[in-house]
């Protein structure tokens, strides 16, 4: 086995004292991780390999991907054209994604639904019934596999067969919350379940706001359903905004202050129905790309 | 299709704007200037190697280190994927055609002239065929599109990726006095749209305005008193907040 392009990236990931987010930036401007990691300078990362060696850390990088995907996960990269191009297109894209399940072009025009784990009756209805009209559009749906509104959502959506893509804070070896392992499993062999980390990674209090910089990135616009102002959903909405992206807060949502400051920004829309949301999709998102002045 | 307000909507979030003019400002490229100093050090640097730099130089927004503005005006070329260039090619043409109408009288006024004639880019000095930049003010951006020229080639002479401000780094063609606007997509230390803009000068040019599409701003820089000055402009910066009907040559 040689040394490949995803092997240099984790290796370079692993051993390098550069922030992941700078090896991304080296790595997209050179347009090889193999050239970056040739160039070094090599961190302190693998004590056991000479730093000099590179490709032998690429190598040694490549056959571990290799044992992951006989599990039935993908290791893309960014250098790899299956990689979501519409997630590029943010600040905070990975380096690279770990996936299980069916990659799809159409998710450019994906919307996630995110809300909290603690969700009144109301907002699970909410959630599952916005999903199910979203996927009956042909609007693929984006959440989290957490406990509350992100389960409601990710069944709305399957229960119309539509696609639904979970993005998960954690490595695709594990189930968190443990009772949607099974919900889990169907995404991965009806949808598709995306994690930017290494599979067995625990989740953290890190991993999730990073998961929800990658769900406002995948998707072309962000619902929030139900959700407290402290919770992954509202700091989602900033990010979201932050990445161009719009941002919808359900109606009923205006009883928190923080939706009605979020409110009246730009670039957010308070909504009742699926159509408000269908209405108000960012067009560059959705493949119509001519530009004209009106 | 797509509509100009459509496209440049969401940019009311993700853009910072240029510390607006009284205050602590570099007078040349509007960036942050160390307490006692009007000019900023590679502006003053650029003024001594050149024998002309730009008339006027007017970025449109900070492009912040690490921000999601810095990311696309680098990822527009340098993304591997084809949709991603292009989505962004096509978002950041809108950010240009938009401020353009709204202010390129302030940009020529301030250059002394009526209108700017002819419009040109900076030319990759990485050996890129087609500039990304030039194929968006060719076909994208509808203020451009009818009075772009590729004017400046790279002389080959320079290393790659070099910044060094020198009156050779770019050759201009023969002009004959016509002012020019000259469009970069990101400022950083200015070297190269400087050089642009004396190859222009000594091709024969009328004044030389620069709109760049972002001025790199580095919020951490590693010395301390650099590192004060760089934070409070930003803080004034957000604190003045998006607002596309002001521009940094007007208050």
């Amino acid at each position: 086995m040689g040394a490949s392009e995803r092997g240099a990236l984790l290796a370079l990931l692993r051993t390098s004292d550069r922030p992941w987010s700078q090896v991304t930036d080296e790595v997209e401007t050179a347009g090889s991780a193999l050239a970056v990691l040739r160039a070094g300078p090599l961190g302190q990362g693998d004590l056991l390999i000479s730093p000099d060696d590179p490709d032998a850390l690429a190598e040694e990088s490549e056959a571990e991907i290799a044992g992951w995907e006989s599990e039935g996960m993908r290791f893309i990269t960014l250098l790899d054209s299956d990689y979501p191009a519409q997630l590029l297109t943010v600040h905070q894209r990975p380096p690279f994604l770990m996936v299980k399940g069916t990659l799809s072009r159409g998710d450019m025009r994906s919307v996630a639904v995110v809300g909290t784990r603690k969700a009144s009756e109301y907002g699970l209805q909410a959630a599952n019934r916005l999903a199910c009209e979203l996927a009956r559009k042909g609007i693929p749906v984006v959440s989290g596999l957490a406990a509350g509104i992100d389960t409601a959502a990710l069944t709305g959506a399957l229960s119309a067969h539509g696609r639904a893509v979970a993005v998960i804070g954690t490595g695709l070896r594990r189930n968190y919350p443990k009772e949607n392992a099974g919900l889990q499993k169907e995404m991965t062999k009806v949808g598709l379940v995306i994690s930017q980390f290494l599979p067995d990674t625990p989740p953290t209090k890190k991993t999730f706001p990073m998961r929800n910089a990658v769900m406002s990135g995948y998707s072309c616009a962000t619902v929030v359903v139900e959700a407290p102002y402290v919770s992954g959903a509202r700091m989602q909405a900033r990010l979201a905004l932050e990445h161009g992206r719009r941002v919808f807060l359900l109606e009923s949502l205006m009883q928190n202050e923080w939706a009605q400051d979020y409110a009246s920004r730009p670039n957010t829309t308070v909504v009742r129905s699926v159509e408000d949301v269908s209405q108000h999709l960012d067009p560059t998102l959705l493949g119509k790309n001519d530009l004209v002045r009106a | 299709m797509a509509t100009v307000e459509q496209v440049t909507a969401p940019y009311d979030n993700v853009l910072v704007p240029i510390v607006g003019p009284g205050g602590d400002r570099c007078t040349v490229c509007k960036s942050v200037v160390n307490p006692g100093y009007t000019c900023c050090y590679q502006c003053h640097k650029q003024r001594g190697n050149l024998p002309y730099t730009a008339d006027v130089i007017a970025p449109i927004a900070l492009s912040v280190k690490g921000g999601q503005w810095a990311h696309e005006l680098s990822a527009y070329k340098n993304s591997l994927s084809s949709d991603a260039r292009w989505t962004m090619t096509v978002k950041i043409g809108a950010v240009l055609w938009r401020w353009l109408e709204l202010h390129e009288g302030h940009v020529a006024e301030a250059a002394g002239v009526r209108q700017f004639s002819i419009v040109t880019s900076v030319p990759s000095t990485r050996n890129r065929a087609d500039h990304p930049l030039s194929g968006m003010l060719k076909s994208i951006v509808g203020p451009t599109s009818n009075r772009y020229y590729d004017l400046l080639v790279a002389n080959a002479q320079y290393p790659t990726g070099s910044r060094d401000a020198r009156y050779d780094r770019f050759i201009a063609q023969r002009l004959q006095g016509q002012a020019v606007l000259l469009i970069d997509d990101q400022w950083t230390s200015g070297g190269r749209a400087q050089s642009a803009a004396a190859a222009l000068r000594i091709g024969g040019s009328g004044p030389v305005a620069v709109v760049s599409l972002g001025r790199h701003f580095d919020q951490n820089p590693d010395i301390d008193i650099y590192r004060t000055a760089a934070q409070n402009y930003l803080k004034t910066a957000n604190k003045q907040g998006w607002d596309w009907n002001r521009c940094c040559l007007r208050a």
